[in-house]
């Protein structure tokens, strides 16, 4: 079970408290009530409250300044002002600093039960999306992998079809999403999970080394191949190969992974010697593949060959919901990593979260939240926790680069024009590059050098 | 002649607010409990009658200080 969330009733009339811990306590919570609000604030870092029942107007401080010390000390606190005097504008002040309610005295205990019960819901939602031991979280994760909305669960049940069988997949989706999460799930769910899964990423590769990269080489195959050398099919025989960025080919290369995709047989470079092998390969694109071969920017025999079964993960803001789920998992494994109590975000901070627009999608998440939990004091991250670490809104950045970064370093806006150029191109880092007028190689080191995870 | 100055207000005038800002409250808690009693008396209980009452009486104090309130 659960323990019981904690009400804070605070009113500078006994009786009135009494009646609100006669009413409370039955209802399921655990009632701490204070006549003084000067005393309240000074123990409110000692009080854990899940809900509290601030009465607005009290002779040592005003229920709007408790409202804004419990945000600020405990932000999922849920507060409710309540008030003899219903007046319009302390109302509106009271829900512009995040009141759940502003109820009159007398009390309706109708409406007070049912916020409660609301306020009561949320928190055990949240604490059940915490804790790691959920069973039903299991069961809807694929190897690790969160996605409670239709698309992903759509998605994961079509990953664990085709696992036992497809001899090749493509997996396609915006940077940031999970692909890599996606073919390691292929190979885990697969007949060969005791088996090796290698990955390249073809876009990280110069092009004079792939073919021995991919293939392997024999000694003097070239100037400086002083040593026999194992391609990556050779090494993954029997296991998966996993071929990211796929669409960063070149020509000549293509022609030769086809054909080890269609004989099964690979060459070493500089050897006639033909060897069976026995991969899976599964490649990734963030790329419009099926355009790029259209356009014969890609051999269409080869994306037909890929194409056998294509596996898209949607972009995150297509999938908002997953969003909750996603972030109490990464708080969860960054709380731990940096040793911090961090137990999840504010309702305030969980809206920002949800609203963002995540070029980088899952990956830029994650960052996010690795940043904030880096940074957080309390057990629960606030709004300002995320949203200094969230990167500038894209439409300030592009009016204004200079003045959303003033007095920074020539460095940090470098760092702050690539971002917003890979957001601009939608994480395509050959148009961006092309669009910075640098090779796909610099900006790859850029985007090193910067700790841009794309 | 200037205006004499003003005592503090004392207790038990009707129009200070800070007196009936209290009696307010006070009559909210009477109200309160006898909700409450009112969700545990079985409905054929005969002392339900009485609570009945308690609630009409105060809520009609409520009301006419409510009114003394906009008047002032
Ligand atoms: N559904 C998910 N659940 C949990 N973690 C996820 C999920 N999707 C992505 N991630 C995490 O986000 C990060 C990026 O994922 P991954 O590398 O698989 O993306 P990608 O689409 O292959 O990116 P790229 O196109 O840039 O190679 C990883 O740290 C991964 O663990």
């Amino acid at each position: 079970m659960l323990r019981k969330p904690l009400l804070l009733a605070i009113d500078d009339e006994p009786g009135m408290l009494a009646l609100i811990q006669r009413f409370a306590g039955p209802a399921g919570f655990d009632v701490v009530t204070n006549g003084s609000a000067k005393d309240a604030m000074a123990r409110l870092a000692e009080l854990p409250a899940d809900v509290a029942l601030v009465d607005l107007r009290m002779p040592d401080i005003g229920g709007l300044d408790v409202l804004r010390a419990i945000r600020e000390t405990h932000p999922q606190c849920q507060v409710i002002l309540m008030t003899a005097h219903a007046a319009v504008d302390s109302a509106i002040e009271a829900v512009k600093l995040g009141a759940l309610d502003y109820l009159s005295k007398p009390l309706d205990f109708d409406r007070l039960k049912d916020l409660l019960s609301s306020a009561r819901e949320d928190i055990e939602r949240r604490a059940a999306l915490l804790s790691a031991e959920n069973e039903t979280a299991h069961r809807l994760e694929l190897c690790g992998l969160i996605g409670r909305s239709t698309v992903m669960q759509e998605l994961f049940g079509l990953v664990r079809r085709i696992a036992p069988h497809a001899r090749a997949a493509l997996v396609t989706g915006e940077t940031g999403t999970g692909k890599e999460g996606i073919a390691r799930a292929i190979h885990q769910l697969g007949p060969r999970r005791q088996r090796r899964f290698l990955t390249i990423n073809c876009s990280a590769v110069v092009e004079t080394l792939f073919e021995s990269e991919l293939f392997g080489h024999v000694r003097g195959a070239f100037t400086g191949a002083t040593e026999h050398k194992t391609g990556l099919f050779e090494a993954a025989d029997g296991g998966t190969l996993f071929l990211d960025e796929i669409g960063e080919l070149p020509a000549a290369v293509q022609a030769k992974l086809l054909r080890v995709l269609e004989s099964g047989e690979v060459q070493r470079v500089g050897s006639l010697q033909a060897k069976k092998v026995d991969v899976r390969v599964v490649a990734a694109t963030n790329r419009a593949l099926r355009e790029e071969a259209e356009a014969g920017r890609f051999r269409s025999d080869l994306y037909f060959r890929l194409n056998v079964v294509e596996l898209h993960v949607p972009p995150l803001r297509e999938r908002r919901e997953d969003i909750p789920y996603l972030v109490a998992a990464f708080v969860r494994e960054f709380a731990a990593k940096f040793q911090k109590p961090v137990e999840g975000v504010s309702l305030t901070a969980e809206r920002l979260l949800m609203m963002a627009d995540w070029p980088g999608n899952v990956r830029e998440l994650k960052n996010v939240l690795e940043r904030a939990c880096m940074l957080a004091e309390g057990r629960c991250l606030t709004e300002r926790d995320v949203e200094r670490c969230l990167p500038a809104a894209p439409a300030r950045a592009a009016s204004a680069p200079s003045a959303s970064s003033s007095g920074t370093d020539l460095r940090s806006l470098e760092r702050e024009h690539i971002l917003k150029v890979l957001h601009e191109e939608r994480g395509n880092k050959r148009a961006a590059a092309a669009k910075l007028g640098l090779s796909r190689r610099t900006l790859y080191r850029r985007l090193e050098r910067h700790d841009i995870t794309t | 002649m200037s205006e004499p100055p003003r005592d503090p207000a004392p207790c038990g005038r009707l129009g200070d607010t800070e007196f009936e800002h209290t009696l307010r409250n006070q009559i909210a808690i009477v109200i309160g409990y006898c909700d409450l009693l009112l969700q545990e008396i079985r409905q054929d209980d005969p002392l339900r009658r009485d609570v009945v009452e308690m609630h009409k009486a105060a809520s009609t104090a409520i009301a006419m200080l409510r009114d003394q309130g906009e008047s002032v």
